[in-house]
């Protein structure tokens, strides 16, 4: 799904607040620029459609595997195939996981994940980086309080937005949302 | 007659002699009736892992176990600098941020003031004995429930602020984009530095009407009387 430029960086910049939109990565073109820690950039992987801002650790581990992943697809790897060269990626030591713990804020109402074969919205949450643990770890449960999402190298544990931050982020971006849905074709 | 009231004298200091050799508990480190001191303890997790988790009470020379866990999590009311709170700590946070608790209450309980506790948590740190967690983790500080108590016995009571933490060593707002009251910020700087993510304010008032009567029976044992 190609979404035009400005628009990208809008979807982008929405994730957080005091972020610049930027996208150092090879595979991403760059916009914006960079006056804090934070990278945004929107994500696609595994046909997912969500803008994300990485803390420096994350743009340094996560974001490589996020970029490749892209690449791939675009080159028409299946998803399977994508599955894995990324977990090669690891194996090859290509990838790594989070040295030290970080943050990423996916805080954008325009967040859509691929259920059933549609892209469906999302909560905005912010991760945590959280290598190998599991919800026992944390005393996790999905869609409580906090819960770890892809355990394995790259997990991450989810803290979803509150009701009343939801309803606010939503009503500050529902122009963007609207844009973003219409562009995506999501009645 | 003189020898046997003398006698009588001797074994009444006697028997009285272990309650003067028991200092009471600082002013500024309660000690709660046991039942008190879980139900405060436990209201710092979810829901879902109070009946799993481990806790630890206060009694007069310390910290000690009221019971073992089957989940990840022990739960504690801190008191370290009269700073009256419930905790559950995860695993890395048993191992390497609760030792810190409890060392200053065996001390300030054994008469050592505040200053030099954390004079001595910091050397602690300095040397060793204490560390920073060495992996991603959580402690859950759900509840309503704090209250400041100062050495003079005065207490206040803190603005309900139910929150998650997340182990932060030596990271800074500027590394994780948190500002002071905002939906992510760093309580502090240094070896056990904590991301706080605070509850919304909806889940806030669900926490707070739920503790209506823990409130009360806490406020009359610790002295708390609402301005």
């Amino acid at each position: 799904m190609m979404i035009q430029i400005p628009l990208l960086v809008l979807l982008a910049g929405s994730v957080a607040a005091q972020t610049t939109p930027a996208a150092p990565h090879d595979h991403v073109a760059g916009a914006g620029t960079v006056v804090n820690p934070f990278t945004c950039f929107v994500s696609r992987r595994a046909g997912n459609v969500y803008p994300v801002c990485f803390d420096e650790e994350g743009a340094r581990t996560i974001l490589p595997a996020f970029a490749d992943d892209a690449v791939l697809r675009l080159k028409g790897a299946s998803h399977d195939a994508v599955a894995q060269a990324i977990a090669k990626g690891f194996e090859d030591g290509r990838y790594r996981p989070p040295a030290r713990p970080g943050i990423a804020y996916m805080l954008s109402p325009a967040t859509y994940m691929l259920e059933k074969g549609g892209l469906t919205r999302s909560y905005p949450h912010t991760m945590f980086y959280a290598p190998f643990l599991t919800d026992a770890d944390i005393g996790g449960l999905v869609g409580r309080t906090a819960f770890v999402d892809r355990p394995g190298p790259h997990g991450m544990i989810i803290m979803l937005a509150s009701e009343a931050e939801r309803a606010a982020l939503l009503k500050e971006s529902q122009a963007l949302v609207d844009e973003v849905e219409g562009h995506l074709g999501i009645k | 007659m003189l020898h046997r009231c003398l006698a009588t004298a001797i074994v009444a200091l006697i028997a009285l002699a272990p309650l003067h050799a028991q200092p009471a508990a600082p002013t500024d480190f309660p000690l709660l009736p046991r039942e008190l001191e879980i139900e405060l303890a436990l209201s710092a997790a979810p829901p879902h892992l109070r009946e799993g988790a481990a806790l630890l009470v206060l009694d007069p020379t310390g910290y000690v176990s009221a019971r073992t866990g089957t989940n990840a999590f022990t739960c504690v009311v801190s008191r370290r600098s009269g700073d009256v709170f419930p905790v559950c700590w995860d695993a890395e946070g048993t191992r390497a941020l609760l030792p810190v608790d409890l060392d200053a209450a065996t001390l300030r309980l054994s008469g050592t003031s505040n200053a030099e506790i954390d004079r001595q948590v910091a050397d602690g740190f300095a040397t060793g004995r204490y560390r920073a967690p060495s992996r991603t983790g959580l402690a859950y500080m759900l509840s309503s429930l704090r209250y400041r108590i100062d050495e003079e016995g005065h207490v206040t009571k803190a603005n309900p602020l139910p929150h998650v933490m997340f182990y932060g060593p030596q990271l800074t707002d500027a590394d994780i984009g948190g500002a002071g009251g905002s939906t992510v910020f760093m309580n502090k700087v240094g070896p056990d530095g904590m991301v706080i993510v605070p509850v919304g304010s909806a889940e806030r008032q669900v926490i707070v009407d739920a503790s209506t009567s823990l409130t009360t029976r806490l406020e009359q044992h610790i002295g708390y009387r609402p301005q």
